[in-house]
């Protein structure tokens, strides 16, 4: 068993992708597990790392000056912030989700449903200055008004980009985020721990393991590599429709939350979003792209079931019967004992040293 | 700091309420008038008191709350169009269902066909306390990750005459907080939740 998961571990795990930086940054990583792929224009080191998380934590960075990317994705929660739905800096309800910031240096594609965002430099843009819907709300401009008035900012540029002389800019602040968010490492969990024969599982764990890597309940299909959010074979992401919603018996999802058809335009898109990892479910709730998992409980009951049908509220209908769901949703019976194993062992994806590192805490929060 | 503020856990909830004496200034007034309602159910406050009708039903009494600004905004609102809104019959999807605090919406929630009605509200700030206004027919519940919130619910101070309540709520951290209506009034339940502070 410890074999086969360690095998589909590495299936897809760190590769040095062509055209990234070798680099000796000191990643503190254990023994077996490959730094993540750094691009080349953004090699890593201390004081970058530094400077992205300062501005990580920098409530400047919103237009309400009350908000930082850390608030929204708060390292006690798993880098998520507990909502069903994210809020932006003027209050805006998003339609998604907020995706823990874990492993994301491993990503081939970010975000729940643009497959073309495939780089964390491109990424961090997106929050920072999207308006559909607002989530920090800044300009450029404002943004490097900031970072060349403030002293200290200014500094923390001049030693993150050394080779700049006007290091001061967005796509360096952009770099720096990235680099720090490439450090947000968590290969430790007590199942990380039972891979590398340091740790053991209890016997209920064990045999959720079995479960989730057997035929008939078919995780690992989309739930694998080190991230357990890729194929086994490390090709490209699974964008699957869980047949959550069917509005209307065509297979509709509530506006705005329509998955990759928003991207691509292709109806046959429609309900379909990024594989998330399973990383750190102890802390991530609520689940789904939508918040709309309240508990892991809930969320495997769904996907057993084939789909999800709500009976009251606003999304009535059956989503098991969305044409457009994932033919891989096909369902499969489960015990209560099985369900109870299950959960138990996605619990141990959970790695509380993660969310207790102060390498990724707050630097400045001890001084608020 | 206001006694209702003091108030963030059930079992503290009483000791407070019984303990601590209303504000000077924003508190209830003497005034108590009653409204009546269908069912036992009643909120837990201790300027609310319930007895059983001669039809069955029950009389809810709240004292008159205070007389304020946001007291004033939840009357305006009240007088508005509120927004449809469907909630769903268990807890489980509630977060299907998603509002935020409003000075300029109001909900017009239909209930199912249950005994308890969900919806989620998300706060999406700091230290903030949220007025809730709802009929005063209606009985709701705030729940949020360490359990039911519990404050004082008053009738609305700015317009008693309208039958809707007004209930203060303190709330230190961003948090979703679940929304569950007993269906035990009107099955369409008027509600609103303006931030105070």
């Amino acid at each position: 068993m410890r074999g086969l998961a360690l095998a589909l571990l590495c299936a897809c795990g760190p590769t040095s992708a062509p055209g990234t930086a070798a680099s000796d940054f000191d990643w503190g990583l254990p023994d077996g597990v490959d730094p993540p792929p750094v691009p080349a224009d953004n090699p890593m080191s201390v004081e970058k790392v530094a400077l992205g998380r300062a501005l990580f934590y920098d409530f400047r960075l919103s237009l309400d000056e009350a908000r930082s990317c850390g608030l929204c994705h708060e390292q006690a929660k798993g880098f998520t912030d507990g909502f069903p739905r994210a809020v932006g800096a003027l209050g805006d309800l998003h339609h998604h989700n907020a995706q823990p910031i874990v492993n994301v240096g491993y990503r081939q594609a970010l975000t729940w449903n643009n497959p073309d965002l495939r780089t964390l430099e491109e990424q961090v843009l997106l929050p920072l200055f999207g308006d559909e819907p607002v989530e920090m709300g800044r300009t450029a401009d404002e943004l490097e008004a900031l970072l060349v008035d403030d002293p200290a900012l200014n500094a923390g540029f001049e030693q993150a980009f050394p080779d700049d002389p006007e290091p001061w800019t967005v796509p360096n602040l952009a770099r720096a985020l990235a680099a720090f968010e490439r450090t947000l490492i968590s290969v430790d969990s007590p199942w990380d721990r039972w891979l590398r024969g340091e740790g053991s599982l209890s016997a209920s764990e064990l045999r959720g393991l079995d479960l989730f890597e057997s035929d008939r309940l078919g995780c690992t299909a989309c739930h694998s590599g080190l991230d357990l959010a890729d194929p086994p074979d490390g090709s490209e992401p699974v964008y699957a429709n869980l047949g959550l919603y069917d509005l209307d018996g065509q297979g509709s999802y509530p506006e705005g939350g329509e998955g990759l058809l928003r991207t691509t335009g292709d109806p046959a898109d429609m309900g379909r979003f990024r594989t998330p990892t399973l990383r750190n479910l102890a802390w991530t709730a609520p689940y789904f792209h939508d918040g709309t998992g309240a508990t892991l409980e809930d969320v495997v009951d769904v996907l057993a079931a084939g789909g999800r049908v709500t009976g009251s509220g606003p999304n009535i209908g059956d989503g098991r019967a969305n044409p457009h769901k994932d033919p891989r949703i096909t369902g499969f019976a489960l015990s209560p004992e099985e369900r109870s194993d299950l959960v138990a062992f996605l619990l141990t994806l959970s790695d509380p040293g993660f969310v207790e590192d102060p390498r990724f805490a707050d630097p400045v929060a001890d001084d608020r | 700091m206001p006694n209702r503020l003091l108030c963030a856990l059930p079992v503290v909830l009483l000791a407070c309420a019984q303990d601590e004496p209303a504000p000077a200034t924003s508190g209830p007034q003497d005034v108590i008038t009653e409204v009546t309602t269908s069912s036992t159910t009643t909120p837990s406050t201790t300027t609310s008191t319930t007895t059983t009708t001669p039809t069955g039903g029950t009389t809810t009494s709240f004292a008159i709350g205070p007389n304020d600004a946001i007291a004033q905004a939840g009357c305006d609102l009240f007088l508005g169009n509120p927004t449809n809104l469907v909630a769903v019959d268990n807890q489980g999807d509630a977060g299907q269902v998603v509002i935020q605090p409003s000075a300029a919406e109001s909900w017009m929630v239909a209930l199912p066909q249950t005994e308890q009605g969900y919806f989620t509200l998300e706060i999406g700030e700091w230290d903030t306390t949220q007025a809730f206004f709802a009929y005063a027919d209606n009985s709701y519940g705030v729940w949020v990750a360490d359990g039911d919130i519990q404050y004082e619910r008053f009738l609305n101070g700015a317009c008693p005459n309208e039958g809707i309540t007004d209930q203060r709520m303190f709330f230190d951290h961003w948090t979703p907080a679940t929304i569950r209506f007993e269906v035990n009034g009107p099955r369409d339940a008027w509600f609103a939740v303006v931030k105070e502070s």
